[in-house]
């Protein structure tokens, strides 16, 4: 989740990219100069709005290389926004607009290329004209930039209804593998749950299921629970927090397990909760943080990553909530926003995910949280 | 000084387009020379994220089956292989550069030798890599498919042999292992 992400990388996550990041810097962090700040007391929701502000305005010239994630970005500011309750800062007009312009359409439905994903682009830089025949020439739309594009017009509240969705539903089954898993682009890539997530999270917000085969996805999914309870990112890897999380929100979104999973006799469920509660309860280092995987440092989005999982199987009540609230408060920054470890800079990844576990531990003044979304919770946008 | 720096930014700026509209009309027009090739290495240096979008499809489509010289065959995708390492040494954990080298190994030319021993590199530098292990995982999987189907990848049995068989021993264990994983 690159991510990147999910996004990026999350994409790639997330994206991510930008996605569901790994977290291998902690190397390059210590630094014997570098204490960490003293914790602030509060969640500092007026330097947030500072922040996220400035962001939406102009990008420092630090994210040049992530231009090809330019809509994860805008995503994390929007959403971000709502957190805040701050929509009102943006005009949604422009924004539906821009984002909608990122659209890739076949240029007749006869002409659906065998194949093709006919979704959105990340960026205008992978955005190609179209030829003669009013064809695109290349198709560069992304199942990541898809999810983000469809989560920032839901949380503006543009009716998802109103999209022409039939080709983006029905050529995303070409993503999906034989195995249950999808790629993120249909010129190839690596397929692992991140996008598995994604395809299940845009079929969610469209209200439309058809663009995917839910019966194999369930199955990728359950062959990506490692030994110990959590779930790697493809199967035979190793337990983390992102991959951990795309499988129960997917499982949850596809309706294969329901908010009652650990108090309902699990004879009757697809996977044993009891290992998969240990697991993530076990990812709340002592620092109150939560880590990615075993033995590796706590970091801010893990909080979200991990905490929604706990949440949507009924278990957050086993979390140390105040611990986790004091580790995110040492890695807000003084200059709005969250950084992945105490005392490091803000990015924009982290300073999302951070205001989704905000909003997760309830923190007076910000929005509701939908755990299997990652969003804010809203009413329906789909015209009903 | 500012004035300088700003106009240095503008010529940058002035390059990378004219390499990406190249690039553009090169992957339209299915050209695929040297030339043409160089230039994508040039854009991926200038920007590695760029491994995660157009690039590895563009090279991707060069025609290799229509090429009966398999030491050219060859020497392209191990150009491939350095591009793609070259990207791994600034950012070790992008998801499409590992799956692009993955490609290139499953064409069947390349050394799996040397991939273990990049493999040992990048274990060193961060144990925690869960791309380098997984991709350790496909490597194995090909040496364990070669020996079954006889393939091309014994060849490499010098490669295996360095340093006094380590790789060998490693991949004995790694295999014990996945079966005693599966028991679990």
């Amino acid at each position: 989740m690159s991510e990147t992400a999910v996004h990026g990388e999350a994409i790639e996550w997330e994206s991510e990219d930008e996605d569901s990041d790994d977290d291998a810097e902690e190397e390059e962090y210590t630094s014997p100069s570098q204490q960490p700040p003293p914790s602030s007391a509060n969640f500092d929701k007026d330097r947030h709005l500072v922040y996220l502000e400035m962001m939406y305005e102009l990008l420092p010239y630090h994210y040049q290389s992530q231009e090809i994630n330019r809509l994860t970005l805008a995503h994390f500011i929007i959403s971000g926004l709502h957190f805040l309750g701050a929509t009102d800062r943006v005009d949604k007009d422009v924004v539906a607009n821009w984002v909608l312009s990122f659209q890739a359409f076949p240029s007749n439905r006869a002409s659906l290329k065998e194949g093709e994903f006919y979704g959105f682009y990340g960026s205008r830089s992978s955005q190609f004209p179209i030829d003669e025949n009013g064809d695109l020439t290349h198709n560069n739309s992304h199942l990541a930039s898809t999810y983000c594009a469809l989560a920032i017009l839901k949380v503006i509240g543009h009716d998802l209804s109103t999209i022409d969705s039939g080709s983006l539903l029905l050529s995303m089954k070409n993503l999906q593998q034989d195995d249950g898993s999808f790629m993120p682009i249909h010129t190839g890539g690596e397929t692992d749950l991140r996008f598995v997530y994604c395809a299940a999270a845009i079929c969610d917000m469209l209200g439309d299921w058809s663009g995917m085969d839910k019966e194999k996805a369930k199955n990728y999914i359950l062959n990506c629970q490692s030994y110990d309870g959590g779930f790697g990112l493809i199967p035979g890897s190793e337990s983390h927090g992102g991959g951990t999380y795309c499988a129960i929100a997917s499982l949850r979104l596809m309706g294969f397990i329901g908010a009652d999973l650990l108090s309902n006799d699990s004879s009757g469920s697809i996977l044993d909760p009891s290992l998969l509660l240990n697991w993530s309860l076990q990812r709340q280092a002592s620092d109150g943080g939560f880590q990615g995987r075993t033995n590796k440092r706590s970091d801010t989005c893990y909080a979200f990553w991990i905490g929604a999982v706990l949440k949507l199987i009924g278990g957050d009540a086993f979390i140390d909530k105040t611990a986790l609230r004091q580790f995110l408060l040492s890695c807000q920054s003084k200059y709005g926003g969250f950084s992945k470890f105490p005392g490091a800079l803000p990015d924009l990844y982290h300073s999302y995910y951070g205001y989704t576990a905000f909003s997760f531990l309830e923190e007076p003044g910000l929005s509701p949280l939908c755990p299997e979304l990652g969003l804010p919770l809203l009413t329906s946008t789909l015209g009903i | 000084m500012h004035a300088r720096k700003e106009a240095a930014s503008a010529a940058k700026v002035v390059k990378l387009r004219s390499f990406q509209s190249r690039f553009m009309s090169n992957h339209h027009h299915k050209i695929y020379t040297k030339e043409a090739i160089d230039l994508s290495t040039k854009l991926l240096e200038i920007n590695p994220r760029r491994i995660i979008t157009e690039l590895p499809p563009a090279r991707q489509k060069i025609p290799f089956h229509e090429e009966s010289n398999p030491h050219l065959v060859k020497s392209i995708l191990d150009e491939e292989l350095k591009v793609v390492e070259s990207t791994l040494r600034q950012n070790f954990k992008s998801y499409g550069a590992w799956h692009h080298r993955k490609w290139v190994l499953s064409k069947g030319h390349s050394s799996v030798g040397n991939e273990l021993r990049l493999l040992d590199k990048f274990q060193s530098l961060y144990s925690r890599n869960f791309h380098a292990w997984n991709y350790l995982r496909f490597v194995v999987e090909l040496i364990n498919r070669s020996e079954q189907d006889e393939l091309k990848y014994t060849d490499d049995e010098m490669a295996m042999n360095v340093d006094g068989g380590k790789f060998q021993e490693m991949i004995k264990k790694y295999n014990m292992f996945l079966d005693h994983v599966k028991t679990i």
